[in-house]
């Protein structure tokens, strides 16, 4: 079905004169789901805007590159994972703080954010992300939220499957501890 | 590598170490954590958002698309000019014999007719380009100070437009 839809776009984008179909088309296919999966990484509703905006922007630009090679779908997660990090090391930078307390300034925006309707346990939750090593964090939202097999988050991250599995178990059980906690 | 006997008679099939104990305690944690938390992660969207989220972006995403190539018009005319000169400097050079002609004391519509006619330039601007003279060189200062945040995006963008390429 996916698959169908993948094909569809990528024959439309073939011709000049249906690109904009096409464009319109991987749009309406991809920009909730990718929205998500920025989302829950920018944390911030303006910010995963932002991004996703400039995702797409890359994948307009790279699309004629695109070769099949890999799935169009797992292409454009990872861009929008690169994405969702250039743009959290900017902002890093410009605040000039670590990466761990960034997570901490991002979970404090949360309990002030107005598009954020989550209760205690979705916001512990958050707090105990935050906690965990950047990767950890990561690999956790990618396997529990998206499903993503660990052998595709291993070729994003490039790491080994089974590190990535071990991760994924050791972040699962430290928040699992922490919710206990809470 | 274990053999897990009970069930397992003799095919040869092996499973790692302490894998059925791993397997128990982490389908415990992730049946745990999907009681507890669910799948939801408790962020909204504004109203409507979804809804209108594709004409919003369209005409952005367009519009840098469409200006991203003007990047590096200076250096794809560049290339060629800079060919034609060195080619040029060395033809005159050949043909002058005895005669000193150097490029700077030829007439420049005559090298532009000449180049014209020869159809070395396939357009316009890169003959407007090549005739400025050289105004181009001074523009394209070394010594400009660029704001390292511009180059830092500008080398960044790059960098992530050769890993799409590359897939």
């Amino acid at each position: 079905m996916i698959a169908d839809k993948e094909y569809e776009i990528l024959e439309l984008l073939k011709v000049p004169h249906s690109t904009e179909a096409g464009y319109r088309m991987l749009l309406k296919e991809f920009q909730e789901q990718l929205y998500w999966q920025i989302r829950k990484l920018v944390i911030d509703h303006d910010d995963a805007h932002d991004v996703l905006q400039n995702v797409f922007v890359k994948v307009f630009k790279g699309i004629k590159n695109f070769k099949g090679d890999s799935k169009l779908s797992s292409w454009l997660y990872r861009i929008a994972y690169n994405e969702s990090m250039t743009f959290l090391t900017k902002k890093k930078k410009q605040l000039q703080i670590s990466d761990a307390e960034l997570q901490a300034h991002l979970v404090e925006q949360i309990e002030a954010d107005v598009y954020f309707t989550g209760d205690e346990i979705q916001l512990a939750l958050q707090k105990a992300l935050a906690q965990l090593p950047k990767r950890q964090s990561e690999i956790f939202k990618m396997r529990y939220y998206d499903e993503v097999k660990f052998k595709d988050i291993a070729n994003l991250l490039e790491l080994s499957e089974g590190a990535v599995k071990s991760s994924y178990h050791i972040a699962a059980k430290k928040i699992e501890q922490f919710i206990k906690e809470d | 590598m274990e053999k897990e006997n009970k069930h397992n008679k003799d095919l040869g099939f092996q499973v790692p170490q302490d894998f059925f104990k791993n397997f128990e305690e982490d389908m415990m944690t992730q049946l745990n954590l999907e009681d507890k938390l669910g799948k939801e992660t408790g962020f909204e969207v504004p109203d409507g958002y979804f809804e209108t989220l594709e004409e919003q972006l369209l005409p952005v995403v367009d519009d840098k698309v469409r200006q991203l190539p003007k990047k590096s018009n200076v250096t794809t005319f560049l290339y060629p000019v800079l060919a034609i000169a060195a080619m040029l400097a060395i033809v005159l050079t050949l043909n002058s014999g005895n005669e000193s002609v150097d490029i700077a004391s030829v007439d420049t519509s005559v090298l532009e007719d000449y180049l014209i006619e020869e159809s070395f330039l396939y357009d316009d601007a890169t003959v407007d380009i090549l005739f400025a003279d050289n105004d181009i060189l001074d523009n394209i200062s070394l010594t400009e100070s660029v704001d390292t945040d511009v180059l830092y995006d500008y080398l960044e963008d790059e960098m992530d437009l050769n890993e799409i390429i590359t897939e």
